[in-house]
């Protein structure tokens, strides 16, 4: 003979019912406080500096890399710029030259 | 100059109170021990940890059913609560605000531990579904009745889903609001109901398969 089935709904109830009847358990293991206070006691705290260091330190590799392609990429240009930085040159000194003479035109 | 003042203030109250051994139950001088530890006198947060840690054990003991990993979760709740003691505003109990990041610590290790604890459902016997039917009926259970209920219902709490054990703990077996829960866990009011439909769902379903499964 086989026992009627319950009611899900029921074995719900009861569930809960006894779950609500399990009494809670506040007891502690001794000197647990003590074990977290060690524990808290080696958190160390980042000062500024330790802060700044490590961040610099972190963004040297970045900062290198970035150099090294800026680097290569003035040459670049450097060297397709040859002809006309020359040109410049030479129209800078005419200038430079003509300068003191229109100055007299001027205060003529 | 001012605030010189109140640190010297806080820290001659909490070395009275360290001395004395008085239980820290008066919220002010709560509020002063935290300033005091947030000065720089981390000693001080021993007396926190003394007054609160059985309200703590208590918690987690719901949630995790190893001793070795009630005592991980309890030290992880704490340590987060140092890290964090500069957010608490000091305008609700401290209690609250530690029992806030307990759930949530609770929360994090059922995720993390969900694999392993799948398993257990296959665990629960025959015997032990007989148990479930008169535990509760009686309200002078012999005590080794009230440790087998209380191994059943880990059981069986251990073959939900994580927010659903959470959900349920709360609302059925701690009798909080959906409003408490919310505050509690962070997650909407909607979706605190969404995830406490699901987890009724859930379990029902789960007694209904050993229903079957002994019969």
């Amino acid at each position: 003979m086989t026992k009627p089935m319950k009611n899900r709904n029921d074995m719900f109830e009861r569930l809960i019912r006894a779950a609500r009847r399990i009494p809670e358990d506040p007891s502690s293991p001794y000197a647990f406080e003590k074990r977290i206070m060690a524990q808290i006691q080696s958190i160390r705290p980042v000062d500024a500096g330790t802060f700044w260091a490590l961040g610099l330190w972190k963004a040297t590799v970045p900062c290198l890399a970035l150099m090294l392609c800026t680097t290569f990429w003035a040459s670049l240009n450097g060297n397709a710029d040859m002809v006309t930085s020359e040109e410049l040159l030479a129209s800078e000194l005419q200038w430079t030259m003509a300068q003191p003479l229109q100055s007299l035109e001027e205060t003529w | 100059m001012l605030l010189t003042g109140n640190l010297l203030q806080a820290s001659v109250l909490f070395s009275e109170m360290t001395h004395l051994g008085t239980p820290l139950s008066d919220r002010s001088s709560e509020e002063a021990l935290i300033s005091d530890i947030l000065g720089g006198n981390t000693a001080g947060f021993e007396s926190l940890i003394r007054t609160y840690q059985g309200r703590v054990f208590a918690t987690a003991r719901k949630y995790a059913r190893k001793e070795s990993e009630v005592e991980d979760i309890v030290q992880e709740i704490f340590i987060k609560a140092f890290r964090k003691l500069d957010t608490y505003r000091m305008d609700a109990p401290f209690e609250h605000w530690l029992i806030k990041i307990a759930i949530r610590t609770c929360y994090d290790y059922l995720r993390k531990h969900q694999r392993s604890r799948m398993a257990s459902f296959t665990d629960i016997q025959k015997e032990d579904f007989d148990l479930l039917e008169v535990c509760g009926e009686d309200e002078t259970d012999a005590r080794h009745q009230r440790e087998a209920a209380k191994a059943l219902v880990h059981n069986l709490l251990d073959a939900l889903k994580p927010a659903s054990r959470l959900v349920l703990i709360l609302q059925e077996i701690e009798g909080k609001s959906v409003k408490e829960i919310a505050q509690l866990t962070g997650w909407s009011t909607a979706l605190v109901k969404v995830r406490a439909f699901r987890a009724r769902k859930e379990m029902r379903k789960l007694l209904e398969k050993i229903n079957l499964d002994a019969y």
